[in-house]
């Protein structure tokens, strides 16, 4: 681990936001934007752990406290995410995020 | 004393609202509105009016002797006392500009305010009578206290903009009276005829107070004190004669006269007062003969120090005043129409008033305001009693013979008609005199032989009017004369009053008699200062008896042309023969002028802008109206609930924000 420099894991996290920024966007299925969701969170929590080993020490432990927080709540989202998707996809027999458009009817 | 003084336009005001309430509650009944109660306070208030202008009057000479007396005796030099004033609130105050809505009592005011409330309560009497039998007669007594109250305001008022809010409502009342018997097509065309024309009057009163004030400075507060004020002040008057002040000056002094021209029907806004003539005759005889024509003569008086700085302006006066006077007369004496030869001879009269104002003698131009007041009163009155008697029949051809059937309307009548021919000792005698004299003094032979044609042009047209009215064999039709009655006693009572005071008014100021100067010494404070600056301070005098002779000669010769001509078997040609050829041209002369003038011009523009302008206008805001739409439907489809768009629009949001915060946009 020591030998892989900060920077290129802050590369690595920026191009794990971008495919999940992109897959929310881009795609129709609810289900891969949830996924882009994760991926989004996931590429913060790496950039956090990395940028706490540039910190010296109790300080080190902020950065990797944060990811903690956000893997828990990332499993909550995920978790009433998919029972919407579940209700949504009985009513509506679809996965389509256009399905969403009309909730109110 | 002087908290007072808004009582005087606030009574007839109150009585307007209480007979319009009566009006508007009783509308529903089977037999109208209650006339006893409308009646009582219709005359009740009026009466109180003319009371307290009465004591007004009383009080402001007792304390102007008092003080007099005091100089006298103690060797003082004490200022005497020469208005009553009393500022109610503030108006308008925005910057330098402050206006004050108040009421200034003084000797002019004082003239004015008697004869308009006295005539006027005893025209509310007489309409009792004349309107018992109508319909909306509540309407109608609410409407009359209405124009009282205005004329009040008009003549009471501290400075010009409170004079135009009166001047305004008594237009507003006249067209409401013109069209008060709104069936009938012609009467609301009438009303709606007297009403544009003095728009156009209005107009340019407006424009004349605003350059006039222009001139004066914004900060001069615009009270006719403060204007005679800065007039009289000797400081301004090298600022007067810079050519550009002298020559916006004249420009304004024009201006507002073609206000007095539109209210007191003078060429050349004067074709609306003969179709005025459409409203019941109290109408007629309150307000288009008594009262609210005059008060073009009012104004000239009430500004007359600024009006003395406009020679030419009052050259224009003077030769428009004996043109109309010349004018009206000879239509006058091609009228059938026993109210319209009235209208005529109104607006001849008030062309003497122009021609004495415009040679500068306001305050006797301002006497043949008073003394036409009574004695064409009375004549109006009268002929609406003929009227009354007649059934309603207007025509002087179905009349005559009726000096037996109606013996007081003919006396009254004749005290009238006595007063305006000029015979003497009458109302019209004294005035009329001394207005020629003052116009050969000042104005010079022609315009001294103009009004003195006129004179007898009056008095030919009168006694026609008295000799196929009352002095030649009946024409009327058999039923008609079969109904034929004499009025009631409400319009007996101030066909009496008046036709004496026809025949003794002239006595307010009976120039040949010692002593006998009431009227002049009012008018002193308000006109006096003018006078003298017009008159270069000489004071010349004309044999007065020998003048006088001369128009009682040009009465004497009229009365008698008019016998020749109409009692000696003429009449029954100029009878029967219809009103045209000759007389209709003569008679509808300046409507036609108004036509080319300012009626085709107007309806000109009108088209083009009805159909140029008004297309290029809608459809610019049509234009922008769609290019809105546009926008509204682009946002629309940005609004719309897809998740993707919505998303990838804050995400670039959000961009834009960031890169803003970095300093690279």
């Amino acid at each position: 681990m020591d030998s892989i420099p900060m920077m290129q894991l802050q590369i690595l996290s920026a191009i794990l936001f971008a495919t999940g920024m992109a897959t929310v966007l881009m795609r129709r299925n609810l289900f891969f934007v949830l996924m882009g969701v994760e991926l989004m969170l996931n590429s913060a929590n790496l950039s956090f752990l990395s940028w706490s080993r540039t910190m010296t020490g109790a300080a080190t432990m902020s950065g990797q406290v944060a990811p903690l927080f956000s893997i828990a709540i990332a499993a909550a989202e995920a978790c009433v995410g998919l029972a919407m998707l579940l209700s949504v996809f009985r009513s509506r027999e679809s996965m389509d995020t256009d399905a969403f458009a009309r909730m109110k009817e | 004393m002087d908290n007072l003084l808004w009582l005087v336009p606030a009574l007839p005001a109150l009585g307007f609202l209480i007979n319009g309430s009566i009006s508007i509650l009783g509308a529903r009944s089977t037999n109208g509105p209650a006339r006893g109660l409308s009646g009582f306070l219709a005359v009740l208030f009026p009466l109180l009016s003319f009371l307290i202008v009465v004591q007004l009057h009383l009080g402001l000479s007792a304390s102007q002797e008092s003080v007099r007396s005091i100089n006298e005796h103690l060797g003082l030099t004490l200022a005497i006392p020469q208005s009553l004033v009393q500022p109610l609130w503030s108006w308008i105050s925005v910057g330098d500009i402050h206006l004050t809505f108040g009421f200034a009592f003084d000797g002019l005011t004082s003239i004015m305010l008697l004869f308009i409330t006295g005539i006027g309560t005893l025209i509310h009497l007489y309409s009792v009578g004349y309107m018992a039998h109508d319909r909306g007669f509540a309407r109608f007594m609410s409407y009359m206290n209405l124009f009282l109250a205005n004329m009040i305001v008009l003549v009471l008022g501290n400075g010009p903009i409170v004079t135009f809010l009166g001047w305004e409502g008594v237009g507003l009342c006249s067209y409401l009276l013109i069209g008060f018997w709104h069936h009938e097509t012609a009467n609301g065309d009438a009303a709606r005829k007297a009403f544009l024309v003095n728009r156009v009057g209005d107009l340019g009163f407006l424009l004349g107070l605003f350059l006039l004030w222009q001139i004066l400075g914004p900060s001069t507060p615009l009270t006719y004190e403060a204007i005679s004020a800065w007039f009289r002040d000797p400081a301004n008057a090298s600022l007067l004669a810079t050519s550009g002040i002298a020559g916006l000056l004249t420009l304004s002094t024009l201006l507002l006269f073609l206000g007095c021209t539109g209210k007191s029907a003078q060429i050349p806004l004067l074709t609306w007062l003969p179709d005025a003539m459409a409203g019941p005759t109290p109408v007629s005889a309150l307000i288009h003969a008594a009262t609210m024509v005059t008060s073009g003569v009012f104004l000239l008086a009430r500004m007359s120090d600024v009006f003395a700085h406009a020679p030419f302006t009052l050259h224009v006066i003077a030769w428009i005043g004996a043109a109309t006077a010349v004018w009206a007369a000879v239509t006058g004496f091609v009228q059938t129409d026993i109210k319209k030869v009235l209208a005529y001879s109104t607006v001849s009269q008030l062309g003497y008033m122009f021609l004495a104002v415009g040679v500068g003698a306001f305050d006797s131009g301002l006497f043949h305001v008073f003394t036409h007041a009574f004695f064409k009163a009375v004549l109006f009155l009268g002929a609406g009693s003929v009227i009354h008697a007649l059934g309603g029949e207007q025509d002087m051809r179905k009349m005559g013979g009726l000096m037996k059937k109606l013996p007081i309307t003919f006396a009254a009548m004749f005290a009238g008609w006595y007063a305006i021919t000029g015979l003497p000792f009458g109302a019209g005698f004294w005035s009329k005199d001394l207005l020629l004299e003052k116009v050969l003094l000042h104005g010079g032979p022609v315009l001294y032989g103009i009004a003195l044609s006129t004179a007898a042009l009056t008095a030919i047209y009168m006694t026609r009017l008295m000799i196929l009215t009352f002095w030649s064999p009946s024409r009327m039709d058999h039923d008609v004369e079969h109904h034929v009655h004499e009025a009631p006693l409400t319009m007996q009572i101030p066909l009496w009053i008046l036709g004496i005071g026809a025949l003794v008014a002239g006595f307010a100021w009976a120039g040949m008699i010692p002593g006998m100067d009431w009227f002049p010494r009012q008018l002193q404070s308000a006109v006096g200062p003018a006078q003298m600056l017009l008159a270069h301070g000489e004071h010349r005098e004309l044999n007065a008896v020998v003048l006088a002779m001369v128009g009682v000669g040009a009465a004497i010769v009229g009365i008698s042309l008019a016998f020749v001509l109409f009692r000696n078997g003429l009449f029954k040609e100029a009878s029967s023969e219809p009103l045209g050829g000759f007389a209709r041209a003569w008679t509808l002369s300046f409507d036609a002028v108004h036509a080319v003038v300012g009626i085709w011009p107007v309806r000109i523009l009108s088209w083009i802008l009805d159909r140029i302008c008004q297309p290029l206008l809608s459809g610019a805001v049509r234009l922008f109206a769609y290019l809105v739409q546009l926008l509204g439907a682009l946002a629309q489809w940005l609004q719309r609930s897809r998740l993707r768009v919505n998303l990838t629009m804050s995400v670039l949001g959000l961009l834009v924000v960031l890169l803003i915060l970095r300093g690279n946009l």
